[in-house]
C-alpha cells in the first residue's frame, strides 16, 4: 500500500517539481473520498496538477472552465426535444465524469457555483425533475484564484465547507523553476506520459483501507482539543464544525496510510490540519501558516 | 447500579443503625420508644423490598406525631437530653421513611454527624468511640455514595483514605490547638444507673453485686501508707430512720483547717455516676480543681459530669479526736420504736462490759460463732424489726446487713457510729500499674468513735467472711459460684476461662488509657504536654507545629493525588515524560515526534537510542497494540541510556 501510494506521489512530482507537501495532501483528501479546491494565483500550475492527479488515478475527466457566463446547465446537463420520438432526451453535461475539473470556480456566478455544489454533496444531479446519479468515484477537482483577483465571485462559507481540504502551490523554488524553464512548454507530453499508477480497484481498495487505520485515542483527544480551542477562544468568527472534526480524522488517517503508517500520529493531524480547516475557518490563504502556527503553539498535545 | 437503588440500599442501611443505636441506648431512652424505632424500621424494610408501598406525606406526618407524643409520654420534660437524642433519632429515622431523591438523602447524611456522636452523650468509653467512631467513617461513605452515585465499596475507601489523612491534622488539633471553655454545654444526661445510693437500705445494696461495670480506678504511687486491704470511702452516713441509713446535714460542713498530706498523691478516674461522692483511701482532700471535701473528709464533685472524672487525692489523717455534742449526738440517733431485741441484746452487752473494745469484742464473738453466713443473695427483710429479724431469725446477708446491724448495736450502746459505704478492694492491672474496681466490689462498712483516737474503722463483714477483705470479689472462691450467678452474662464471669480473662483485661487497660489519656485532656494536661514537649519554647512552637502539620497534612493529600495520576499513566508515558524533564524540553503543544527531534538536538550522542525510544513509544502509544514485556524492557533500558549518554559531556 505504501509503495503505491509512494509511486503515485513520485510520478506526480516528475510533473509538479518540489511539492511534494502538497501532493501528498491532494492524494489524501482522494483517498478520503473528499473534494480538492486548489488556490492560488494564476500560473502556478493548479490545473496541471488537477490533470495530473486525474491521469494518475486512472479517472475519466472532464474539465470545465467556470466564466461567469456559465450557467448551470452547462455543467449538469440539459434535455432537449427529440422530434423523432416526441420527447425530452437528457444530454447529460461535463459534470458525469469521475473527476470533474473545475477550473477558476470563483469566477463562475453564485448560481452555477451552487450548482455544482449540490452535486458534490449530493452525488446526483435533478434536472427538469428526473434525478441522475453521478459516476462513482466522483471527485471535484476545484482551483480558484485569490479574492482580491478582479471578477471574482467568493463561494460562501456554507460551500467552502464542501470542499475537504483546501491546499495552494506557492511558488516553487529556485531549482524546481531552474527545471521547469529548461522543460519549456513541453507540459502535455508530460502528461500524456503518465502512466496509470493504479486501477480502480487498487484505488478503492486504498480508499477503504483509510478507515482501518487506527486513529488511538490521545489523537481524537488532539482532534477536538483544537476544534475546541477554535470555538472557544474566540478568534475565529466561523469556528469548526462537527464535520470538520471528522474530516480531520478523517483526513489524519488518510495522510498516515500515505506516509505508510497503520496508526496516525499527532503529526498527521497537524499536518492535515491545516489544509482542512483553513478555509472552514475563513483563513486567507496566505494566512494559514501563521494562524495554525498560533493554534498549535497553543493547544497541548494530549498524552 | 442506578442512582435510585443505591439511595434505597444507603436508606435502608441508616436506618437499621438508627434502631441498632436505639437498642444500645434502650435503658435510656425507654423500651416504648425502642419499640417505635424499630416499628419504623420494619417498616422501612418492607417499603424497600416492596412489600408496603412508600408512605404518604400525610402517613409519615401522623407517624411523626405519634413519635412526638410517645417521647413525651415516655421521656417526659424531665430528661432533657434523652429526650432531645429520642426525638433526634426518631427524626432522622422517620426521613429515612420519605429520601427518594439522592439530595434529600445527601441531608440526611450531613445532618448525622450530629446525629451519631449524640451517642457520647450517654458513654464515652473506648467501645463507643470505637463505634461511634465506624458509624461516622461509615456515614462518610454513604455520603460520598449517595451524592456522587458510586457503589458504597469504593465511596467506603475513599472515605477511608479520607479519614487517614486527616487523622494526623486531627491529633495535632486535639493536642495543640488552645482549648478553650464550651460556650454553651447541655445538662448532663443521667447515665450512670448504678454506683452507690446516698440511702443506703441495706437490703438493697444486692443491686451492686450483680453488676461487673467499673467503678473507677486508681494509680496508687508505692508509699507503705497505701496496703491492702484497699477501704475506698465515698459517702458518710451518719442519720438512720429505721431503715434507710441516709445523710444528715453535716455532708455540707467543709474542712474546719488545713492538713498537711501524709502521703504521695494519687490519682483516680471516676467513671461517671449518679452522686456526686468520690473515692479515696481513708480520708483525703482533693489535689484538683472542680471539688469539694468535707469536714468526713469525703470528696465531691462540685459539679456532676457524665463523663469520666479524674482527680488527684492527697491522702491525710484528719485531727478529728474531739468529737462536738451535736456530732455526738447526730452519731448515736436511733428512730424510736424499732427492733426491740437488738437493743435488749445491746444494753446487755453494754452492762457487761466496760470499754468501746470490750462491747466490740462481746459484738464479735456474737457473729464469729452466731451462725452468720455470708450471702450475695439474702432472703428479703421486709419487718418493720429488720435488724431483729437479721440478728436472730436469717442470719444471712451481706456487707450492708452486718453493717447495719453493727452500727445499730452500737448506737444503742451509745458508742458514735455511722455507715460508710464505698469499695472494697480492686483488681490490679500488671502491665498499666493500677486498680480497677468494678460496681460489685461495693461494700459497706463502720465507723466508730473513740475519745482521743478519733474515729476507727470496723468491718462487720470481715468477722463473717473474712476473705472478703483481701483482693475483689471476683477472686473469692468460696463465692465464685454465687456471684456469677448474680452476675448475669458478662465478660467477667468468664474469666475462668483464661483467654477470654485475657481479653478482658486488655481491653480493660485499653479503656484505662483512652480515659486516662484522651477523654480527660484538659486544658491542664495539654500545657503539661507542651512543656514537656517543647520545653521554654512552648509559646510559638506548638502554633509552628500545627502550622507543619497542616502543610504536611495537605502536602501529603496532594503528593498522593499526583502519585495516582502518575500511576495511572502508561509506562512508556512515564519514560518518556522523564525523558523530555531531564532535557527540559516544554513540550505541551509540541507531538512526541517533534519533542523527540528537540532532544536529539540537545543530545546528538543519544541519536540512535532516541530513534529507536521514539519508535516503540510511537507504537505503543497510537498503535492499538500494546508493547510485548521485552519490549517495555527494552524501552526502560534505552530511557536509562539515553540519560546516561546524554550525561557525558
Amino acid at each position: 500500500m505504501n509503495q503505491i501510494s509512494q509511486n503515485i506521489i513520485s510520478k506526480l512530482s516528475e510533473l509538479i517539481l518540489g511539492k511534494d507537501e502538497q501532493l501528498k495532501l491532494a492524494l489524501c483528501c482522494l483517498l478520503s473520498k473528499g473534494h480538492l479546491l486548489i488556490e492560488d494565483l494564476p500560473g502556478m500550475g493548479k490545473t496541471t496538477l488537477s490533470h495530473g492527479l486525474a491521469n494518475v488515478l486512472g479517472l475519466s475527466y472532464q474539465r470545465v472552465q467556470f466564466t461567469s457566463d456559465l450557467l448551470p446547465a452547462d455543467i449538469t446537463g440539459s434535455s432537449i426535444f427529440n422530434t423523432q420520438t416526441n420527447s425530452f432526451d437528457f444530454h447529460s453535461g461535463p459534470i458525469f465524469s469521475q473527476v470533474l475539473l473545475a477550473d477558476e470556480i470563483n469566477r463562475a456566478s453564485p448560481k452555477t457555483q451552487s450548482a455544482l455544489l449540490e452535486a458534490m454533496e449530493e452525488g446526483q444531479v435533478t434536472v427538469d425533475g428526473t434525478t441522475h446519479t453521478l459516476p462513482e468515484p466522483f471527485f471535484v477537482i476545484a482551483t480558484q484564484n485569490p479574492l482580491h483577483q478582479s471578477g471574482t465571485h467568493p463561494l460562501p462559507e456554507s460551500q467552502l465547507d464542501r470542499f475537504f481540504i483546501r491546499i495552494s502551490l506557492g511558488y516553487p523554488d529556485t531549482e524546481a523553476e531552474k527545471s521547469l524553464i529548461m522543460a519549456g512548454n513541453d507540459r502535455s507530453f508530460k502528461l500524456e506520459d503518465l502512466n496509470l499508477a493504479l486501477t480502480a480497484e487498487e484505488l478503492s481498495e486504498l480508499q477503504a483501507k483509510v478507515m482501518s487505520i487506527t486513529l488511538s485515542e490521545p489523537v481524537v483527544q488532539y482532534i477536538i482539543d483544537l476544534v475546541s480551542f477554535t470555538r472557544d477562544s474566540g478568534e475565529f468568527g466561523d469556528p469548526l464544525s462537527p464535520r470538520a472534526s471528522i474530516a480531520l480524522g478523517l483526513a489524519a488517517r488518510a495522510y498516515a496510510l500515505i506516509c505508510g503508517r497503520e496508526y496516525v500520529l499527532p503529526d498527521d493531524v497537524q499536518a492535515v490540519f491545516g489544509p482542512v480547516a483553513g478555509h472552514r475557518l475563513n483563513v486567507p490563504c496566505n494566512e494559514q501558516t501563521p494562524v495554525v502556527e498560533s493554534i498549535f503553539s497553543r493547544v497541548p498535545v494530549p498524552m | 447500579m442506578s442512582a435510585n437503588s443505591l439511595v434505597k440500599r444507603n436508606t435502608l442501611i441508616t436506618s437499621l443503625i438508627y434502631c441498632a443505636i436505639s437498642l444500645l441506648l434502650f435503658q435510656s431512652l425507654g423500651y416504648v420508644f425502642c419499640v417505635s424505632i424499630v416499628l419504623v424500621t420494619i417498616f422501612k424494610v418492607s417499603t424497600t423490598i416492596g412489600a408496603v408501598k412508600n408512605p404518604s406525606k400525610l402517613v409519615v406526618n401522623l407517624l411523626a406525631v405519634t413519635v412526638i407524643v410517645v417521647v413525651f409520654l415516655s421521656l417526659g420534660l424531665k430528661n432533657t437530653i434523652e429526650m432531645f437524642v429520642a426525638m433526634l433519632i426518631g427524626a432522622c429515622a422517620l426521613k429515612m421513611l420519605q429520601v427518594t431523591s439522592a439530595q434529600q438523602a445527601t441531608s440526611a447524611y450531613i445532618l448525622n454527624f450530629f446525629t451519631y456522636p449524640c451517642f457520647y452523650l450517654f458513654s464515652q468509653n473506648i467501645l463507643a468511640f470505637a463505634f461511634v467512631a465506624g458509624l461516622l467513617l461509615f456515614n462518610l461513605a454513604q455520603l460520598f455514595s449517595v451524592s456522587h452515585n458510586l457503589p458504597i465499596k469504593t465511596s467506603y475507601k475513599s472515605s477511608v483514605k479520607k479519614f487517614i489523612f486527616s487523622l494526623p491534622l486531627a491529633v495535632a488539633m486535639v493536642l495543640l490547638v488552645p482549648k478553650l471553655p464550651p460556650f454553651w454545654q447541655l445538662p448532663n444526661a443521667k447515665s450512670a444507673n448504678t454506683g452507690l445510693s446516698e440511702d443506703v437500705d441495706p437490703f438493697e445494696i444486692t443491686e451492686l453485686s450483680r453488676s461487673s461495670e467499673l467503678a473507677f480506678r486508681a494509680l496508687l504511687p508505692a508509699a507503705d501508707i497505701f496496703q491492702p486491704p484497699f477501704y475506698w470511702r465515698a459517702i458518710v452516713h451518719d442519720r438512720f430512720d429505721g431503715k434507710k441509713w441516709q445523710m444528715s446535714r453535716l455532708q455540707g460542713v467543709g474542712l474546719q483547717r488545713t492538713y498537711q498530706p501524709m502521703g504521695p498523691t494519687y490519682s483516680v478516674i471516676a467513671e461517671p455516676s449518679n452522686t456526686r461522692w468520690l473515692f479515696t483511701l481513708g480520708d483525703g482532700i482533693p489535689a484538683s480543681k472542680g471539688m469539694g471535701v468535707n469536714h468526713f473528709g469525703t470528696i465531691f464533685q462540685k459539679k456532676l459530669s457524665n463523663k469520666p472524672v479524674q482527680y488527684e487525692v492527697s491522702p491525710v489523717d484528719l485531727d478529728d479526736a474531739r468529737l462536738s455534742r451535736w456530732e455526738y449526738a447526730i452519731n448515736v440517733q436511733l428512730p424510736e420504736g424499732y427492733n426491740p431485741q437488738a437493743i435488749e441484746l445491746a444494753k446487755k452487752w453494754d452492762s457487761e462490759t466496760g470499754s468501746t473494745q470490750e462491747f466490740i469484742t462481746r459484738m464479735k464473738s456474737f457473729f464469729v460463732t452466731g451462725g452468720f453466713n455470708y450471702s450475695l443473695s439474702p432472703p428479703a427483710i421486709r419487718n418493720k424489726h429488720n435488724v431483729d429479724e437479721f440478728l436472730f431469725s436469717t442470719q444471712s446477708g451481706f456487707c450492708g446487713h452486718y453493717a447495719s446491724s453493727a452500727a445499730f448495736l452500737m448506737r444503742t450502746a451509745g458508742i458514735p457510729t455511722r455507715l460508710v459505704s464505698g469499695y472494697l478492694g480492686g483488681e490490679f492491672n500488671q502491665q498499666s500499674n493500677y486498680y480497677a474496681v468494678y460496681q460489685y466490689d461495693a461494700h459497706a462498712w463502720v465507723e466508730y468513735y473513740v475519745p482521743q483516737q478519733g474515729w476507727l474503722r470496723l468491718d462487720p463483714t470481715a468477722w463473717v467472711a473474712p476473705d472478703r477483705m483481701f483482693g475483689s470479689l471476683s477472686d473469692l472462691a468460696e463465692l465464685e459460684q454465687e456471684f456469677k450467678d448474680n452476675l448475669g452474662i458478662s465478660l467477667a464471669s468468664f474469666s475462668n476461662i483464661r483467654a477470654i480473662n485475657w481479653v478482658r483485661l486488655q481491653l480493660e487497660q485499653l479503656d484505662f488509657h483512652w480515659t486516662r489519656w484522651v477523654l480527660n485532656f484538659d486544658d491542664k494536661k495539654q500545657s503539661s504536654l507542651l512543656k514537656a514537649l517543647f520545653g521554654a519554647k512552648h509559646n510559638f512552637l506548638p502554633a509552628l507545629s500545627v502550622v507543619l502539620i497542616l502543610i504536611a497534612t495537605f502536602g501529603g493529600w496532594f503528593a498522593y493525588l499526583n502519585y495516582r495520576k502518575w500511576k495511572s499513566q502508561a509506562k512508556e508515558i512515564r519514560l518518556y515524560n522523564r525523558l523530555l524533564d531531564f532535557g527540559k524540553v516544554q513540550a505541551s503543544s509540541l507531538t512526541p515526534k517533534q519533542s523527540i527531534e528537540l532532544l536529539k538536538q540537545k543530545f546528538p550522542r543519544a541519536q540512535a537510542e532516541l530513534s529507536e525510544f521514539y519508535t516503540l513509544f510511537e507504537s505503543a502509544r497510537y498503535n492499538t497494540e500494546s508493547l510485548s514485556r521485552e519490549q517495555y524492557k527494552r524501552l526502560s533500558f534505552l530511557n536509562r541510556r539515553i540519560i546516561k549518554k546524554a550525561k557525558i559531556k
